[in-house]
């Protein structure tokens, strides 16, 4: 390796105090996690090691598999809608390079606003029957049921606020990926007489299909990690029918208390996260790398 | 980026030998409903918090526009929410956050651009596994954790709980950035007797202040907007941030939407004003890891 001159133990000292507080701060912590969650702990008296026990509580809990089931909908859901909206925003802002600058600040600007604010906008000022826009709707015009209390909707109202929240970003991610297709490629499709719909399939789709797969990626463990949009809105509710392992772990730690359970459901959804993490951190070599 | 210019028009006549104006026409007023269609459902919501808060409370259930536009909601809720404090406590840990990852990170990624040293792959794989470990798996064990410290409910642990994630992704953000500035610098001013930490804070820091205004802004949205660490970390309301005050007041302010409104509309301000303002910068950082050549 050229690019290094030298190898001098004084250039450790420029990565000490952030290597430091990293390992402080983030992988003590986790590896506590994977040591609590076999162990009895109500988060004050001193642990006691329990072998698979929390395991084996955790996997027999039928509200366990349900919010499992949750996240994988969650996840089929947010690799689908947001990637295909974004993608035809993305495909549009391409024809539109003048003005794309302005949609690009009004995609993203949900996006930026906090899940706080959003949840709250959505909830009380949106769905709410009494005096949220559907409520007025409702009185004004035709009836409309609140999807936010229905246990068959609930979770996909949720989803769509964090839709409404989250393709924004995708969206400029792609349009950036589209921009960098090589000009001469797409002036020789359009040469040959290709139409829009070929160009996109032939020539700009085989461009950015390296960003497309590590959205994909990054998509699936945020699914399986997913917490604030629902915990802001349903905590859950109504009857566990937006239940998800985030909310699972949330409720066992600080309302039950039983901080060795909440470990192990932690556990368990870092574990799909962690298998689509090994793929990101192989697919984005590129950028990570020694 | 200098050829774009150049594309309409050659696209324009690839297509018009392909496609009847019928087709064209149809394509572009399709394109026009989408891009209504899109800009409605992203801004209705905030239009119709924007239109809410300024409405007299009566006006709520009743009408779209409010009949006389109403500004003292504002300092109604400025007050009843003690919004100075939250205001002040959000700034705080957000300065201390981005301040501290700046600090830790910079000299790291730095190391990381130009230096061999020992022990360099454990170190790396330990900011990766860092990077990658969310906050969600570590919540609960970082709770105790302050709790251990006599760190929890201060703001001063709960901005502890954000640099060492936002350290190590500060850590690669910038790396990349000060791999692309050219080594031949740092040579010459070897050459001219600097010593390494010299070459690094007189040549290549001034060079990299737009990577640090990247990791700043990016920082800075996420520790503002953070909802779960602050929320479960602060427990008295007088320390709580914007995000988590916010979300207690909602039920205290249930019948009271206009109230409701407007303490949205005080909580997002700076957010958007700062977005709007650096929206260049804050795209390209958005948009900086996501892309491969």
């Amino acid at each position: 390796m050229a690019r290094f001159r030298s190898v001098a133990f004084s250039h450790a000292l420029f990565v000490a105090p952030a290597l430091v507080v990293s390992v402080a701060i983030v992988l003590l912590p986790a590896l506590l996690t994977l040591l609590v969650a076999f162990a009895d702990w109500d988060g004050a008296s001193t642990p006691t090691f329990v072998g698979l026990k929390n395991f084996q509580a955790v996997f027999s809990d039928p509200v366990f598999w349900g919010a499992l089931f949750n996240n994988v909908q969650w996840m089929v859901i947010f690799l689908t809608i947001p990637m295909a909206i974004a993608m035809v925003a993305a495909s549009i802002l391409m024809r539109r390079k003048r003005s794309s600058a302005v949609f690009q600040i009004i995609f993203l600007l949900p996006y930026v606003l906090s899940p706080v604010a959003n949840a709250v906008i959505w909830q009380n000022i949106i769905f709410d029957p009494i005096s949220g826009l559907l409520g007025f709707v409702s009185r004004s015009w035709f009836p409309l049921f609140n999807p936010l209390t229905d246990t068959r909707t609930a979770l996909y109202a949720v989803a769509g606020v964090d839709i409404w929240h989250f393709w924004g970003y995708l969206a400029v991610v792609f349009f950036a990926a589209m921009r960098q297709t090589p000009e001469d490629q797409l002036e020789a499709a359009f040469i040959e007489g290709a139409s829009g719909w070929q160009v996109f399939w032939n020539v700009t789709l085989p461009n950015i299909l390296p960003t497309v797969a590590l959205m994909l990626v990054l998509v699936t463990i945020f699914s399986f990690l997913t917490f604030d949009y629902v915990y802001l809105i349903t905590q859950g509710g109504p009857a566990r029918s937006t239940e998800m392992l985030s909310t699972f772990a949330y409720a066992f730690a600080f309302t039950s208390f039983q901080v060795g359970k909440a470990a192990t459901v932690a556990l368990a959804m870092s574990f799909f996260g962690l298998i689509a993490s090994l793929v990101y951190v192989r697919m984005s070599r590129s950028e990570i790398q020694l | 980026m200098t050829s774009s210019s150049i594309m309409p028009g050659t696209a324009r006549t690839g297509r018009a030998a392909t496609s009847s104006p019928w087709a064209v026409t149809f394509t572009r007023t399709l394109i026009y409903v989408i891009l209504v269609a899109i800009v409605v459902v992203e801004a209705f919501p905030l239009v119709w918090m924007i239109v809410t808060s300024l409405k007299d409370p009566h006006e709520v259930f009743n009408s779209v526009l409010p009949g006389e536009i109403r500004w003292q909601n504002f300092p109604r809720v400025w007050y009843a929410m003690n919004f100075p404090v939250h205001l002040g406590n959000s700034l705080y840990v957000t300065g201390l956050t981005v301040g501290l990852v700046v600090v830790l990170a910079t000299p790291a990624a730095y190391a990381f651009a130009r230096y061999r040293f020992p022990g360099r792959e454990i170190v790396f794989y330990a900011f990766l596994g860092a990077m990658m470990i969310p906050p969600q798996a570590i919540l609960i064990p970082m709770f105790q954790f302050l709790k251990s410290l006599h760190l929890l409910d201060s703001l001063n642990g709960l901005a502890f709980s954000f640099v060492g994630g936002g350290t190590a992704f500060a850590v690669f953000l910038m790396r990349t950035f000060f791999l692309s500035l050219p080594r031949e610098l740092g040579d010459s001013a070897r050459t001219d007797g600097c010593n390494d930490f010299q070459v690094f804070w007189y040549i290549y820091l001034p060079l990299a202040r737009p990577g640090i205004a990247t990791v700043v802004i990016i920082q800075s949205l996420y520790t503002w907007n953070e909802f779960m660490f602050s929320n479960t970390f602060i427990i008295t309301p007088g320390k709580k941030t914007v995000q988590s005050a916010v979300f207690q007041a909602i039920g205290q302010y249930s019948t009271d939407y206009t109230a409701l409104c407007s303490g949205l509309m005080i909580a997002l301000v700076p957010v958007v004003a700062i977005y709007l303002i650096l929206q260049r910068q804050f795209i390209g950082g958005l948009t900086a890891g996501a892309l491969k050549g």
